[in-house]
């Protein structure tokens, strides 16, 4: 069972809905990378999940579970008790999360005998060894500092020592990292990874690095206007994204190129989103059946040989064992084949395989052809010359004899990724 | 040779605090050639900033010198202006909230009593691709990437042939952040300024600066051409550096770690003063501060370089 799930997870503001039907889940000991820019909602995602949503804000729709817990239908006092234990949060800034006027060793200390039921001592010296858990130095002393008497790096471990002091089922980190420099950053990562695999905690790791995020998340999900337009493998969503918004934000990181992959304009304004794909007026793909928003979609399998023939009332039959005679081999419905005497080589179904000889009932063929209404193949030696013949002929990939494995995990909010090449058709065409 | 358009000799600049004085820049020297651009990375409290302030004159030096075309900078910075243009981190605080567009980016142009600033407005607004209605905006009214255009715009408005750069992209989105970055590299093909970018960022660096200098405690560490720096790092902070940076060619790998922080600017250290954090440290690093070894156009100070 995944340690948190949200299922179509809205959130307003007012009218104004700025999550728009998010579905996530995370299992025990995964990370989940929410990645995405600044009023994307992802930030929003966490506060909803921890009921502390800003002033104004709401939960429009949807329902978040922990573990079993319907979070949402919980009374505040029930959901302040799992807040701190069960779930945990770590914020951007330690600054304004650490209450200043408190030694940091008390207020890891609150959170145990609160949650807990430590007496004062135990929850005390418990804080310390949290305190060394995170590899503070001089653990003992550093719990009887003041925030401001700490540096940056050593805020934010404290942070992620009472993140993590009452063993956390979830762990919501939004942008644990962006205030710090790069060699800090690298230090929290790393920690952050090393209690969650001892504590086998599930981690939502929110932040607009992708960097960060593709450093550390098992599975990514792309945010957008409020929701998700990506989501798949942390492999599959940064090596081959599918989402025309994913692909501009992949390329406007510097590389080995010259220029950078910019997305023009700026992301929609929530009060005046329609019907339309939020992203079709930065998108350099969109086609007709943009005017609609499409839903997380998976990519539709490449069709085989047999169902594009099947489509065209041909089969696609197997002629290993089949010895064909004469140079030209049609696939017919029975009847019309039998109409114009055309040597059988295979009924199956009710479809005939026939084969007929090249030139001389050339004719016979076209008449054939312009009976069914169906189309005469040449000869080829190789079953799967026959099959190249055929996907060639109904245009498309051709298709792969051993099916291939296909991240269906992997989908993305665009139609492109059922019709792949389809705003870009006009150029594509000869 | 063409003259430098920037020469910093030994430059020191210190804060007084009580219990001492931090010395945030110390012992920086670097040439910067006409059109050429530099980038100065290094991770807060390194020095980068006060290193621009004082190029720019607004923080005085407490040795040695920097000139600007020539000129050294201090005391009468009447004119500097026109020789240097700066572009700040945060857009937001750099633009009056109560001017729009055309007078901020006018200001300067007034200032030095350039006549007719409107034709030089539309110019400067026409280069970093602002639309001309923008013009009597205020700056709430902008997305974050226009009103960096703007900034960019007010610090070109006087042509000048440096313009330093202090974290300017750092505030932005990174769809938005692409759009500056080609910005400020179409600029240069264009007007062909001399740019002193500072970041913290190294693939932003990387894509825009021709040389990088690795600045820890107020020193050049490193200095040399950026791909040499990037893929032959000699010293090993920018190693470090280089191995903390999450990014995508590291997929689903942990960064390196480099142990601690920044050590107390008030302390004064002897010996190297990345010894604290070093892993190749041995006794001489605790004794004796490393000269600056040169090497091909590279220079770096450190006795153990990374090979």
């Amino acid at each position: 069972m995944p340690a948190l799930e949200i299922i179509d997870l809205r959130v307003a503001f007012g009218p104004v809905e700025v999550l728009r039907g998010v579905s996530l889940s995370v299992e025990p000991r995964e990370t989940l990378g929410i990645v995405g820019e600044s009023g994307c909602g992802k930030s929003m995602t966490g506060l909803a999940v921890m009921g502390l949503l800003p002033p104004g804000g709401r939960v429009s729709g949807g329902r978040i579970f922990l573990g079993d817990t319907d979070l949402l239908a919980l009374p505040e006092r029930k959901l302040r008790e799992l807040r701190g234990s069960d779930i945990a949060m770590v914020f951007q800034d330690p600054f304004t999360s650490l209450n200043p006027m408190m030694r940091v060793g008390r207020q890891i200390a609150e959170a145990l005998s609160l949650h807990q039921g430590l007496s004062r001592r135990k929850a005390r010296r418990r804080a310390v060894e949290q305190l060394e858990a995170v590899k503070v130095p001089a653990p003992k002393s550093m719990a009887r500092k003041f925030p401001h008497q700490l540096s940056g790096g050593q805020r934010q471990r404290v942070m992620v020592a009472m993140a993590f002091a009452c063993h956390p089922k979830v762990l919501i980190a939004d942008e644990p990292t962006t205030a710090l420099d790069v060699t800090l950053q690298a230090q929290i990562l790393v920690l952050l990874k090393e209690l969650q695999e001892q504590q086998g905690t599930a981690v939502l790791l929110i932040s607009h690095d992708i960097g960060v995020i593709g450093s550390v998340s098992d599975r990514i999900a792309v945010y957008y206007a409020g929701r998700v337009v990506e989501h798949g493998s942390a492999e599959a969503v940064l090596k081959t994204p599918v989402h025309p918004y994913t692909q501009g934000l992949l390329g406007a990181l510097p590389g080995d190129t010259e220029r950078l992959v910019s997305i023009p304009g700026r992301p929609p304004d929530f009060a005046t989103l329609g019907a339309e794909c939020s992203f079709a007026p930065r998108c350099a793909h969109r086609f007709e059946k943009c005017s609609i928003e499409p839903s997380l979609l998976a990519p539709a399998k490449p069709k085989t040989a047999e169902q594009r023939a099947l489509e065209h009332d041909f089969r696609f039959v197997d002629l290993d064992n089949t010895e064909i005679p004469g140079n030209v081999i049609a696939l017919l419905p029975e009847k019309a084949a039998r109409k114009h005497e055309l040597v059988p080589v295979k009924l199956l179904q009710n479809v005939l395989v026939v084969a007929m000889s090249e030139p001389a009932d050339k004719k016979a063929a076209n008449a054939a052809r312009t009976a069914a209404g169906c189309r005469i193949l040449p000869v080829m030696a190789d079953r799967a010359a026959i099959l190249r013949a055929i996907t060639k002929h109904y245009g498309g990939e051709p298709p792969v004899q051993a099916e291939e494995p296909q991240d269906t995990e992997h989908t993305g909010a665009c139609w492109l990724v059922q019709e792949p090449g389809a705003g870009a058709r006009e150029t594509m065409d000869d | 040779m063409p003259t430098p358009i920037l020469e910093v000799r030994d430059a020191q600049a210190a804060y007084k605090v009580p219990g001492g004085a931090i010395r945030a820049v110390d012992g920086v020297s670097f040439d910067l050639a006409p059109g050429e651009t530099l980038a100065v990375v290094g991770e807060s409290g390194c020095g980068k900033t006060t290193l621009a302030k004082a190029i720019l004159g607004l923080e005085p030096l407490t040795g040695g010198e920097i000139l600007v075309q020539g000129k050294p900078v201090g005391g009468d910075l009447s004119g500097l202006a026109e020789r240097v243009g700066i572009v700040w981190q945060d857009p937001y605080a750099s633009l009056d909230p109560r001017w729009r567009v055309g007078r901020s980016i006018a200001e300067p142009l007034r200032l030095h009593r350039r006549g007719d600033s409107g034709d030089r407005v539309d110019e400067v607004m026409k280069a970093v691709g602002l639309e001309m209605e923008l013009k009597g905006r205020f700056p709430h009214q902008l997305s974050g990437g226009q009103r960096q255009r703007v900034a960019v715009a007010r610090a070109l408005a006087l042509n000048p042939p440096l313009l330093l750069c202090d974290e300017p992209t750092a505030a932005l989105d990174l769809s938005i952040r692409a759009q500056i970055l080609n910005l400020l590299k179409d600029l240069q093909d264009d007007l062909g300024c001399a740019y002193l970018y500072i970041s913290h960022d190294l693939t932003t660096v990387r894509f825009i600066a021709d040389r990088v200098a690795v600045m820890y405690l107020g020193r050049f560490v490193e200095i040399g051409g950026i791909e040499e720096v990037f893929t032959d790092p000699r010293h090993p902070y920018t190693r470090a550096l280089l191995d903390s940076a999450p990014t995508l060619a590291k997929l689903g790998r942990l960064p390196d770690v480099l142990p601690g922080e920044i050590p107390d600017p008030l302390e004064v250290i002897s010996g190297c003063r990345f010894r604290s954090r070093c892993p190749r440290g041995q006794e001489r690093c605790d004794t004796v501060d490393p000269e600056a070894t040169a090497e091909n156009g590279r220079r770096f100070h450190c006795h153990f370089p990374v090979a």
